[in-house]
């Protein structure tokens, strides 16, 4: 056995193990209240929400943003990775909705008993390192395709939200419009109910038969906080003189990190859930100070592999670092550019920060934003695009940049958004109802807060729109209520930067005359 | 001796009570109809003292809501802007509207509209879903196209079909409190054109002829009482407007059940010639209104000097 205590030989007597029955019911209490305030968020139950701000993923993101939530964010980092330095992962089973969900999963499916798992160091490693990489070659999308809380962000809002507004809309009806309001729903996003639907059975496919299989290999944060869980304070010890290898531990162990061979937890694995607690007839299992305690080698990791896994990490990092430049001349291959949200500054600022989480689809109050499916290209899967179908992006509203938790999208003041230009605006006469059918129409102008489009004298007594592209900010508004079909007259396209128009100028009026009634 | 004083003062007043009662409301009724102007244009006041005015004039709330019956009013709260950029009626005038038809006994009193922004923002910005909730009105969504129902326009000329809000069809009484703006592509957005809050597809509008659709929506359900808010008017880049300098301070209120005539005063009060306005017109024709308003009985009303002393 690798039981060796510090270097320095001085022999210091364990501390004892605490067999506290009471963790795994607070434990299981707290991540009620977190999963069900997150669900909650996501159907408009709770809102605003801090269980988004203390999640470990966004605040990392947030991290590298130069905004006032980054003071917030690197509090909430520095909490997080303490907490997990000197308790463990207990992070994973409370805070993180989805290692709640796959709990939960568990519980449903009846799932009690669990095998060992083998230790996947080498695969989560390598992944880590790799999403990490191409993260900061500017693509976060592998990163967030595996982050938990967008995961779950994505799993609510693709395959819950549509059922919770089918139903909100459903007792509306049925009531005559005496309880609750009508939603809108978010446009139909095929592509992205179908991945996420995959990924969701997926993973409560492995929870269900494999227990925390998803969060000690796919998981990039789980990595991440097994790293520091290795050396933390107080951790889940057996006690060897009491314990009778009876395997109860083992057996309720969701991470599968039990070795009763060597009497060894594996501290990097545990997401510190107390199963293992509860279940040994003879307290021989517990929490245990490891202070002074030179940090346990982990006996199925000592396979003399580290210069192999040096040289596959060598590997893995230039080829991520080549993933980005890849991915990006893909997408500039293609000729219209998706119109991002307003705050996303740059397509390289938001394929670098939005991990895809979908909150801004699921608050925008306009329902415009749906996730694209390979209008970033294939790197910017599932990220949020502005489509005009279904609404515009309206004037008086800041919300999507004000709810992102990753700093994808800069927070905006009114005011500041009512100049950010998203998209541009191009008008076609040919297709125009007015020039087609000699009608009044004027839909477009409208709809248009900045005067971007304006009507202007044509014939017959007709109006005809003109384009003052300076003022556009391509809002959409007027693509939305453009009544051509089946191609509107009046099409926004996205640009790669989202600049500043000008602010939309008005002359005074003349003073008016005496009031008296011209007829 | 007491006793007998009371009895006879009280006699003598029921009789001349029983007496009189009758032949109050009969002269009442005399004086409303014969006098009972076709369109009340009020000036000089706050929106509210304006109402307050116009409808005396017009015989009080009571003439167009019954005891027991349920109303809908129908502001112009399409925009999500604040009040005082005019693109949405006043809220206080909306509030005013709603007081009057619960006093004259209204059941219930309806507030909506099918907003083109997105229609909480709508609501709480324009500040009269406030303003109305406050004076007991129901305050009703009309985004969902679960509250349509599809009527036929009967005398529609290119609109014969349409989906109609289902609390216009249920109700008794519609009373009609637009907002007069310039409007881009139906020159004025008045009495008229508010109707499109309560129709489901407005792009059949603009794709089928705006301006006949306009008439031929009001030939569906023609409001019982029109309510012309012209104290701000947005006389350019309306109907969202742009800037306060879109505006113009005229301090008028029409009201009216002759819709075309109340959109004909509202285009003379903006500088159009109300033939630049082809959906008058268009209502002319399908028997909706006068526009000719020298045929017409016009009681013109001066806050300021109304309320000077005698």
């Amino acid at each position: 056995m690798n039981r060796v205590e510090s270097a320095g030989a001085v022999i210091k007597k364990r501390d004892k193990i605490f067999d506290i029955k009471l963790l795994r019911p607070l434990r299981i209490l707290l991540g009620i209240i977190c999963g069900t305030m997150f669900v909650g968020l996501f159907i408009d139950m709770v809102s605003p929400s801090p269980l988004v701000d203390i999640q470990l993923g966004p605040a990392l993101l947030s991290l590298r943003t130069d905004r006032v939530i980054a003071g917030s964010a690197l509090f909430i980092v520095v909490a997080l990775l303490l907490i997990t330095w000197f308790f463990g992962r207990i992070y994973c089973s409370t805070l993180c909705p989805l290692g709640v969900l796959q709990d939960a999963t568990m519980w449903l499916a009846r799932r009690r008993q669990f095998k060992p798992q083998r230790n996947q160091w080498r695969l989560r490693y390598l992944l880590l390192l790799g999403v990490v990489v191409t993260g900061a070659a500017g693509l976060i999308i592998p990163l967030g395709l595996l982050e938990p809380y967008s995961f779950a962000g994505r799993i609510l809002n693709n395959l819950l939200v549509p059922i919770s507004d089918w139903f909100n809309n459903f007792i509306y009806q049925s009531s005559e419009g005496r309880w609750l309001e009508p939603v809108k729903s978010a446009p139909f996003a095929t592509s992205a109910l179908v991945i996420t639907l995959i990924g969701f059975l997926l993973l409560i496919w492995s929870a269900a038969s494999r227990g925390r299989l998803f969060c000690n290999t796919l998981c990039p944060l789980g990595t991440l906080l097994g790293i520091i869980a290795r050396f933390s304070r107080y951790r889940l010890n057996i006690a060897a003189d009491s314990c009778t290898s009876c395997r109860a531990c083992a057996v309720v162990c969701k991470a599968g990190c039990i070795d009763l061979d060597n009497k060894f937890i594996d501290s990097e694995r545990c997401v510190m859930c107390f199963n293992c607690i509860n279940a040994c007839k003879f307290s021989a299992i517990g929490i245990q100070s490891h202070k002074g305690v030179a940090q346990l080698e982990n006996p199925q990791k000592t396979n003399g592999s580290r210069r192999r896994f040096l040289a596959e990490a060598g590997i893995v990092g230039i080829g991520s670092l080549a993933v980005p430049p890849l991915l990006r001349q893909l997408a500039s291959s293609q000729n219209q550019l998706p119109v991002m949200p307003p705050g996303a500054s740059s397509l390289n600022n938001f394929t670098s920060r939005c991990t895809a989480c979908h909150l801004c689809v699921k608050s925008c109050p306009s329902k415009v934003l749906k996730p694209a499916l390979l209008a970033y290209g294939p790197g910017g899967i599932m990220m949020p695009q502005v489509d005009y179908n279904h609404g515009m992006c309206e004037y008086s509203c800041t919300t999507c940049s004000n709810v992102c938790p990753t700093g994808a999208l800069t927070p905006l003041k009114l005011r500041e958004k009512q100049t950010v230009r998203i998209g541009m605006v191009t008008y076609y006469r040919e297709r125009c109802i007015i020039v087609t059918n000699g009608t009044y129409c004027g839909a477009c102008a409208e709809h248009c807060p900045t005067g971007a489009i304006e009507m202007v004298p044509w014939k017959d007594g007709l109006t005809l729109p003109r384009v003052n592209p300076e003022v556009c900010i391509g809002c959409g508004g007027c693509e939305y209520i453009c009544p051509v079909q089946p191609k509107k007259a009046v099409i926004v396209s996205g640009v790669k930067h989202q600049d500043n128009a000008r602010r939309p100028q008005t002359t005074k009026l003349p003073p008016s005359e005496k009031a008296h009634f011209p007829f | 001796m007491k006793r007998r004083e009371f009895l006879k003062t009280t006699v003598a007043a029921g009789i001349a009570g029983a007496a009189f009662g009758p032949l109050l409301k009969a002269s009442n009724k005399i004086r409303a109809n014969a006098t009972r102007p076709d369109l009340v244009a009020v000036l000089g006041g706050k929106p509210v003292e304006m109402f307050e005015a116009g409808i005396k004039e017009l015989g009080g709330m009571a003439s167009f809501v019954k005891s027991g019956q349920t109303v809908v009013v129908k502001p112009n709260m399409a925009w999500a802007r604040t009040p005082e950029y005019a693109a949405t009626t006043t809220p206080e005038l909306v509030a005013a509207v709603v007081t009057a038809c619960y006093r004259a006994g209204a059941r219930v009193v309806y507030v909506f509209d099918h907003t083109c922004n997105a229609w909480k923002q709508c609501y709480e910005l324009s500040r009269i879903a406030a303003a109305a909730e406050k004076a007991n009105a129901k305050v009703m969504p009309a985004n969902s196209r679960t509250d349509y129902r599809k009527v036929s326009v009967p005398k529609g000329k290119t609109l014969t079909e349409a989906e109609c809000h289902r609390l216009v069809l249920e109700s008794d009484v519609l009373i009609n409190v637009p907002i007069l703006k310039n409007h881009g592509g139906a020159i004025i957005t008045s009495a008229m054109k508010n109707l499109l809050g309560t129709v489901w597809d407005r792009r059949y509008f603009h794709r089928n002829g705006l301006q006949q659709c306009i008439a031929d929506w009001v030939s569906f359900r023609k409001p019982d009482l029109n309510i012309i808010d012209a104290y701000h008017v947005m006389m350019k880049n309306g109907p969202r407007g742009r800037s306060l300098d879109d505006l113009a301070v005229k301090q008028m209120q029409l009201l009216s059940t002759d819709i075309v005539a109340a959109d004909v005063a509202a285009a003379k009060i903006m500088g159009f010639s109300p033939s630049r306005v082809p959906h008058l017109k268009m209502g002319e024709e399908l028997g909706l209104g006068v526009m000719d308003l020298d045929k017409l009985n016009i009681k013109r009303v001066n806050c300021k000097t109304s309320r000077e002393p005698r």
